[in-house]
């Protein structure tokens, strides 16, 4: 190969991949439509249409802007802010098993939404004729939730500053907060009364039917500085794939960079599981997913796994509300099934590659 | 540009590895650094610049303290080729070798950062595995690589820890050739080595370290028998041939 055809085979593979990254978008925006006439209640393509042009009808108006709307949208932020997240940490960690969860954040909101529970008087009714417990004060739940998860972090921040920000003892501390708070939410629910106790475990499925127009601003207002903070971060993730000691010598601080790469991490996972719940496998698989397709090179992985997880969580989220309509199902429950094998099969097929070597 | 080790301590959770070192290396040479495994090679390298600071005295780069610079100043001066490489994700050759374009890199890297790295690829006749991923290449094939990425970043100084280790003759003799007509360019090359043979065939100067402390320091008149029994604890025959000459280990002094 001469040095001419060197440089445009590397355009073009670079073209690839940000090829990818559109027909992502695109099926993205497809799946919306789909969403948007999927459900229970009848709405037409030509519903949207006129709702668009303004002479949409009062009934299909209020299905597609006051539920299904949101729920698509809030779907796609979680997905993107638990992908993105996920693609970080890894890179972060230089750890595949990585995610968003194993900083303990997960263990860490659920705590906090069942110390809201209990403690706060966030409490609990139970409505209707179904069985579902409703949270009566949803803000404070949440509120506590999120103080809670960066309690979590912060505990981490503080051992790695003591300690040293290897990806060993950031992992060692998001097992050791996994487990305090899992020991603190069995607590509670060993002392909780019934409604309180089905109060925290309905909680603690990830559902995106808590959408709502409020915190979808919150969760646009976090994403986006988010999302461009790690844009602007890439070279940085890259150099990190190579080691501490070689990303240092071509100027990378490296300790900044991975503490605050955490923060900013944890903190959109935080918003996320705060209003959602928690949604498991989605920052794990779909970072992975994304490296099998296009590779591991930040600058395209996380563009590509932030569009990636959306699509993925929309994808869950209309298949949980459709799979045993008129039921809806948490998603939370459904990335789990889908996640558990969908992972697997990643594990099965990367042990003849050279895979994460 | 030259570097200056000033009086240099460097301890590992108060285990001290540097004891009041000094050395100067002059541009355009290449320097090899002998010593017994733990003698303190690779964290010498390391404090030449800048990964680690020494907890007493200064290193210089063109007579200014390397703490004066921004790291990212300083990357651009002085490469490194680190000994243990760390595993990573699947990686094209070109990526890696792009990533020594880092301290130039604020956003996305610019057409002249790809240029300098096709054609340090093509330089080090790399094209023909230039899209292969790095983590199927063989051990010689990868340090080639490394050594490309190293330099990339187009610097003054090129330090690297042990670049031989675990490579075969030819593969040994292809990398050190490249080094020393690097240095022959004007690199300043150093560069931590366990093989007393090829340190002598190739080094304009050799540094012998034992203990944290440079034992003996300078060309080929350094290698003596005595010097060498000293350095390893082991005994050894120095062979004339010409004007070469080669060390042959024969017994342990202490088993």
């Amino acid at each position: 190969m001469t040095e001419l055809k060197v440089l445009k085979e590397y355009k073009k593979t670079n073209k690839h991949k940000v090829l990818f990254i559109l027909s992502v978008l695109i099926c993205l925006l497809f799946l919306i439509a789909v969403s948007l006439i999927t459900g229970s209640a009848n709405v037409r393509f030509s519903d949207i249409i006129s709702l668009i042009k303004g002479e949409g009808s009062d009934f299909s108006s209020q299905i597609i802007l006051h539920i299904r709307m949101p729920r698509i949208i809030g779907a796609i932020l979680a997905g993107t802010a638990l992908a993105v997240s996920g693609a970080v940490i890894q890179s972060l960690l230089r750890n595949p098993l990585a995610s968003p969860f194993t900083l303990g954040i997960s263990g860490a909101s659920a705590f906090g939404a069942a110390f809201a529970i209990i403690f706060l008087g966030a409490g609990s009714s139970y409505i209707g004729s179904g069985d579902i417990p409703t949270i009566v004060n949803p803000y404070i739940l949440t509120i506590s939730a999120f103080l809670w998860s960066l309690i979590g972090v912060f505990f981490i921040l503080a051992l790695s500053k003591y300690k040293g920000a290897g990806p060993e003892i950031i992992i060692l501390a998001g097992i050791i907060i996994s487990s305090l708070f899992g020991a603190g939410i069995s607590a509670m629910q060993y002392f909780a009364d019934n409604v309180q106790l089905a109060s925290i475990v309905f909680w603690t499925f990830g559902d995106i039917n808590r959408a709502t127009w409020n915190n979808i601003m919150i969760l646009i207002a976090v994403l986006i500085p988010v999302i461009i903070y790690f844009l602007f971060q890439t070279w940085n993730y890259k150099a990190l794939q190579s080691g501490d000691e070689y990303a240092k010598s071509i100027g990378v601080k490296v300790e900044k960079v991975r503490l605050i790469g955490m923060i900013v991490a944890s903190l959109a996972t935080a918003v996320v599981v705060s209003f959602y719940g928690v949604i498991a496998f989605v920052g794990l698989v779909v970072p992975h997913i994304v490296r099998r397709i296009i590779g591991g090179d930040e600058q395209f992985l996380i563009p590509a796994s932030a569009l990636f997880g959306g699509l993925f969580l929309l994808a869950s989220d209309t298949l949980a509300r459709t799979i045993i309509a008129p039921v809806v199902l948490p998603v939370g429950i459904l990335t789990s099934f889908l996640g558990a094998p969908l992972f697997l099969f990643l594990l099965i097929r990367g042990m003849n590659k050279s895979y994460w070597t | 540009m030259n570097i200056i080790v000033d009086n240099i301590k460097f301890a590992y959770n108060g285990t001290p590895v540097l004891k009041d070192l000094d050395c100067n290396i002059n541009k355009g040479e290449l320097i090899a650094i002998v010593g017994p495994n733990g003698s303190g090679k690779s964290t010498l390298i390391k404090c030449m610049n800048g990964i680690l600071s020494p907890q007493k005295g200064v290193v210089k780069i063109s007579g200014e303290d390397i703490k004066k610079h921004k790291l990212q100043e300083l990357a651009k001066n002085i490469a490194y080729v680190p000994q243990n490489k760390t595993r990573q994700t699947p990686v094209t050759v070109f990526d890696t070798v792009l990533l020594g374009r880092k301290p130039y890199i604020s956003w996305k890297p610019s057409e002249n950062d790809l240029e300098i790295a096709t054609d340090i690829i093509d330089k080090l006749q790399l094209n023909s595995i230039a899209l292969k991923d790095i983590n199927k290449l063989s051990g010689g094939q990868q340090q080639m690589v490394y050594i490309a990425r190293a330099l990339a970043q187009q610097p003054e100084i090129i330090l690297l820890d042990e670049p031989t280790a675990n490579l075969d003759l030819k593969h040994t003799i292809e990398i050190m050739d490249k080094l020393s007509n690097l240095c022959s360019k004007g690199l300043t090359v150093v560069v931590a080595l366990h093989d007393i043979n090829l340190a002598i065939r190739y080094a304009s100067n050799i540094m012998m370290l034992k203990n944290g402390k440079v034992f003996a320091y300078g060309g080929k008149e350094v290698i003596t028998e005595d010097n060498l029994e000293f350095l390893y604890d082991i005994k050894v025959n120095i062979v004339k041939n010409d004007d070469n000459f080669h060390v042959i280990p024969t017994e342990l002094l202490k088993p």
